[in-house]
């Protein structure tokens, strides 16, 4: 019975890991940029136009993605605890006031990869799933996001 | 005065009209152009008061030809900005901002609220050039984006006195990370126009060179910051040259302080100083936001005013529930120099001390304000707010608010204000 238990929890946690990862997000930069982490405080200072830099101190253009729409949710959720309303609100007494500009908005996520691909200096984020799919060769990640 | 009314209204709508044209065809060129980024904001509100004596005005910019018979005002928090961003390269981009707040005139410059280049040499420092926005107390770059905060409106005790908005000049930032906070020291210098005004008046304020300090203490969940500003007055207004003609007319033999109450009287050439100290605290799910400000200048007119408010935000996910309270006071001045010969004096003499009067109470508001209200985010860019304000004015205190009469005279009132408005982003 003991034995059965054990092997009973290590499989649960076992499913529930790989769940976790596969709904984590990645935030992704272009593959020659010379950053190879960034910490979740760097990150936030980024992504809510506090200090929009890499830890090298190079200037960033951080990006959203439009579509999906829960990715956008999930990823200001898990950043920063907020739901988009709220991100939103934050950022018009950033942008209306031309202190930093909002990251700009890509279409959907093969967009966005795109977009980073072209432009070294940008940042930007995609499911771990979508990453997994496009193996695209040129952009890494550089942190990863769970629950 | 039907024909008058509606005469304005054709003018109000003709402008509007203009203005939507122009938006549309600015959006349109944003289209077209890729490193164009157009968005905007806006709030449609309704305030409701109950008093007969007072109505609701969010700063002293604001003027009226006329006090509402229905005590429910459309235009008092009612606006729409439009917002455009060119970036040149990594280093330049270039912003500007047109602002629809309920403006009588229709020149380019009134609607201008942002309009600047901007270098950043690397990711800390920031230069700006041009017409910026007035960084003067915490909440003063965003106090009309309605979408930026919970409340309807930001307290009227502390920003109800600041009727400048926009600075033309150039500002320098210099921002970096430390442990344990950030940091953000801003410089600026430049002048600053604006009108102040009341019931059936309106008069040009302008301070020149103006200095001002900005030092910003933070991480996500806390921010300190401390602000010192100071400007000239480049002139008096029209009615405080009125009556300083008429006060230099009186003679030297029947008052022998003229020169020096004049002096000290008129606005022109003399300093005006701003000060605050704003906080906010977020211990999720409660937020506190608070601000004292002081200010003062070297005039009779433009006296010592201390203010404050300090508010808790419950947010839930889309609901925000507050709680406020703001307060204002400055003394009441009344005009005591024995040196004047009354009684020598023609009958009309006294006129001209009610005027003195009136004009140095200009700034005295003395009021409090409790606030309750709740915030609901219908979508991620519209929101819909409802404020209920219970304010205290005290006697001659109430130059905050429209009020058909002299301020001298104001009577004591608790006044309820009720708000509701949407407000939004796109």
């Amino acid at each position: 019975m003991r034995i059965l238990m054990v092997v009973l929890t290590l499989i649960t946690s076992t499913f529930w890991c790989v769940q976790t990862r596969a709904n984590s997000v990645v935030v992704i930069v272009h593959k020659d940029n010379p950053n190879n982490q960034i910490s979740k405080r760097q990150l936030i200072d980024l992504y809510m136009g506090k200090y929009v830099a890499f830890p090298n101190g190079e200037k960033a253009m951080p990006l959203d993605v439009a579509a999906p729409d829960a990715l956008k949710r999930d990823f200001y959720k898990k950043l920063v605890s907020m739901p988009v309303s709220r991100v939103n609100s934050y950022w018009s007494r950033i942008s209306f006031t031309g202190r930093a500009s909002k990251p700009r908005e890509q279409e959907n996520e093969r967009m966005l990869v795109n977009y980073i691909a072209q432009n070294p200096n940008s940042i930007g984020y995609v499911s771990r799933a979508q990453f997994n799919k496009m193996n695209s060769k040129q952009i890494k990640i550089i942190m990863e996001l769970y629950e | 005065m039907q024909a008058k009314d509606t005469l304005l209204q054709l003018k109000i709508m003709k402008k509007l009209l203009i203005l939507i044209s122009v938006l549309l065809q600015m959006t349109q060129f944003a289209i077209a152009n890729e490193g164009l980024h157009v968005s905007g904001f806006g709030n449609l509100g309704l305030v409701y008061s109950d008093s007969e004596n007072y109505q609701f005005r969010t700063d002293i910019s604001k003027y009226d030809d006329k006090m509402s018979p229905t005590q429910v005002n459309w235009d008092a928090i009612s606006n729409l900005g439009i917002h455009f961003e060119y970036r040149v390269n990594n280093n330049i981009d270039a912003v500007a901002q047109f602002f629809y707040r309920g403006q009588d005139s229709f020149s380019f410059d009134d609607y201008t609220n942002l309009a600047f280049l901007r270098y950043r040499p690397t990711a800390n420092w920031e230069i700006r050039a041009g017409r910026t926005a007035l960084d003067i107390y915490l909440l003063a770059e965003y106090r009309d984006i309605s979408f930026a905060y919970p409340w309807a409106k930001v307290p009227t005790e502390v920003y109800g006195l600041i009727p400048h908005r926009s600075l033309d000049g150039i500002d320098f930032t210099y921002h970096d990370q430390t442990q344990p906070f950030d940091y953000r020291i801003k410089f600026y210098t430049g002048h600053s126009s604006s009108q102040i005004g009341g019931l059936d008046y309106k008069e040009a304020l302008t301070l020149e060179e103006l200095f001002g300090v900005s030092l910003e203490l933070s991480q996500l969940n806390w921010l300190v910051s401390i602000k010192h500003t100071q400007a000239k007055i480049d002139d008096n207004t029209q009615s405080t040259q009125l009556l300083t003609d008429q006060l230099n007319r009186i003679p030297d033999a029947l008052w022998q302080n003229r020169e020096s109450f004049i002096n000290g009287f008129e606005l022109a050439g003399k300093s005006a100083r701003y000060t605050s100290i704003g906080a906010r605290y977020d211990f999720d799910p409660l937020s506190i936001i608070g601000e004292l400000s002081h200010l003062d200048g070297d005039s009779s007119i433009f006296r010592k005013v201390n203010s404050a408010y300090i508010s808790t935000v419950y947010s839930l996910d889309r609901d925000q529930f507050f709680y406020s309270y703001g307060f204002t006071d400055t003394d009441t001045y009344r005009f005591e120099d024995q040196t004047l010969r009354l009684d020598l004096l023609p009958l009309e003499t006294a006129q001209l001390i009610f005027a003195i009067n009136e004009s140095s109470n200009y700034f005295s508001s003395s009021q409090s304000t409790h606030s309750i209200g709740w915030r609901h985010d219908l979508s991620d860019n519209l929101a819909m707010k409802v404020q209920l304000d219970r304010t205290f004015i005290d006697q001659g205190g109430g130059s905050l608010w429209f009020f058909d009469g002299f301020l001298q005279t104001s009577p004591k009132e608790a006044v309820t204000a009720v708000f509701v408005s949407m407000s939004f982003t796109f």
